[in-house]
């Protein structure tokens, strides 16, 4: 029987807009990928993969906002 | 570009734009010990941060400052694109590295980097500049300067780059926009954008140095140099939020996180991101 792939959670570091998406489900990362690109105080915080894996949820849209520890990206890695 | 009859180059010859004194520079701020490891002067860049954003993820050190004299597609929020006439504008990013604060609290870089714009000008130039909400620098109702903050990661962890841009000795045809203005328009009593920089950057690190030590915690003095120099609060203002909603109301504060309260007849609002509109009183 096929073990599970591993998964991977994508959160939100702080408080922050979301300003784009730049991944959707399917997209195959590499490590070092941007998925999101927040910005907080006209700050833009690009959030990185750092680790290879597909994208299996993208649970944020372009103007939410996300608090600390908001979970943006699933992956499998 | 209008043309005008009288095409005239602007060269290092140009009297009012004396080039930037890049060992001059470097002789008052990189001392042992202080932030400032590197200071460099290049003589165009499309966009200072673009360059040193690369060198970050480059593994280049942090303490480093790179100003452009003529910056031909400087970057601001949402990919808007400026140019500044050669030697008109202060144009020049900064490398650093927040270590002793977490990233909770890096939304207060931009905010704490608009701080050390207006009080280095101040000093200086003896123009009355104060703050927009979070950071832009505004005289009177005019801004002066915009920063723009990225945050960068690379291999030894995450970096954040500081861009300033400050209209120095722009005449009223050269702004950008008729909101613009430049610290010649306003009087000021230096355009010497050497000395005006090396003070912003002097301001830079004494804060820097402090909300560093502090942790990135506020309540010891920064918040409030932040909030007296903070022109937005207590005005009535128009927001215009990321999704494309107005918020309407009265901005009542700033909060420890330097989000903006804005108070409306359906009650308050914080704010962590948007375009703040000074509305005049009727």
């Amino acid at each position: 029987m096929a073990r599970d792939p591993k998964t991977a959670e994508i959160v939100a570091e702080m408080v922050a807009n979301v300003m784009r998406v730049v991944v959707a489900p399917g997209d195959r990362l590499e490590a070092g990928d941007t998925v999101v690109l927040l910005e907080s105080m006209k700050m833009e915080i690009p959030v990185l993969v750092e680790a290879p894996g597909t994208v299996t949820a993208v649970k944020v849209g372009e103007g939410d906002v996300v608090q600390e520890g908001d979970v943006l990206v699933t992956l499998d890695l | 570009m209008c043309v005008g009859v009288n095409v005239v180059p602007v060269t290092y010859d140009d009297l009012r734009r004396p080039p930037l004194d890049a060992l001059a520079l470097s002789r008052a701020l990189t001392r042992p010990g202080s932030l400032w490891r590197d200071v460099e002067v290049v003589p165009e860049a499309p966009s200072t941060n673009a360059l040193v954003a690369a060198r970050a993820r480059a593994g280049e050190a942090p303490g480093l400052v790179v100003l452009a004299e003529h910056q031909t597609a400087g970057r601001g929020r949402l990919g808007r694109v400026w140019e500044t006439p050669a030697g008109s504008a202060l144009t020049f990013s900064l490398l650093v590295a927040p270590d002793r604060v977490p990233a909770a609290r890096w939304p207060w870089l931009p905010l704490l980097t608009g701080l050390a714009v207006a009080e280095g000008v101040r000093r200086v130039t003896e123009v009355d500049c104060a703050l927009k909400w979070p950071n832009d620098v505004l005289v009177g109702d005019r801004k002066v300067a915009g920063i723009l903050v990225e945050r960068v990661e690379h291999a030894e962890g995450a970096a954040a780059v500081v861009g300033v841009g400050l209209n120095v000795s722009m005449s009223a045809e050269e702004l950008p926009v008729p909101t613009a203005t430049s610290l010649a328009l306003e009087g000021a009593a230096t355009t010497d954008r050497t000395v005006v920089v090396r003070e912003v950057l002097r301001a830079f690190e004494a804060l820097y140095g402090q909300w560093q030590a502090e942790g990135g915690d506020l309540t010891r003095g920064l918040h409030e140099a932040y909030v007296r120099r903070c022109a937005t609060i207590g005005r009535t203002v128009r927001v215009d939020l990321p999704t494309g909603e107005q918020v309407h109301g009265e901005a009542s504060r700033v909060d420890a996180d330097g989000r903006l309260a804005v108070t409306t007849d359906r009650g308050t609002r914080v704010l962590g991101a948007g375009d703040v509109v000074h509305v005049r009183a009727v």
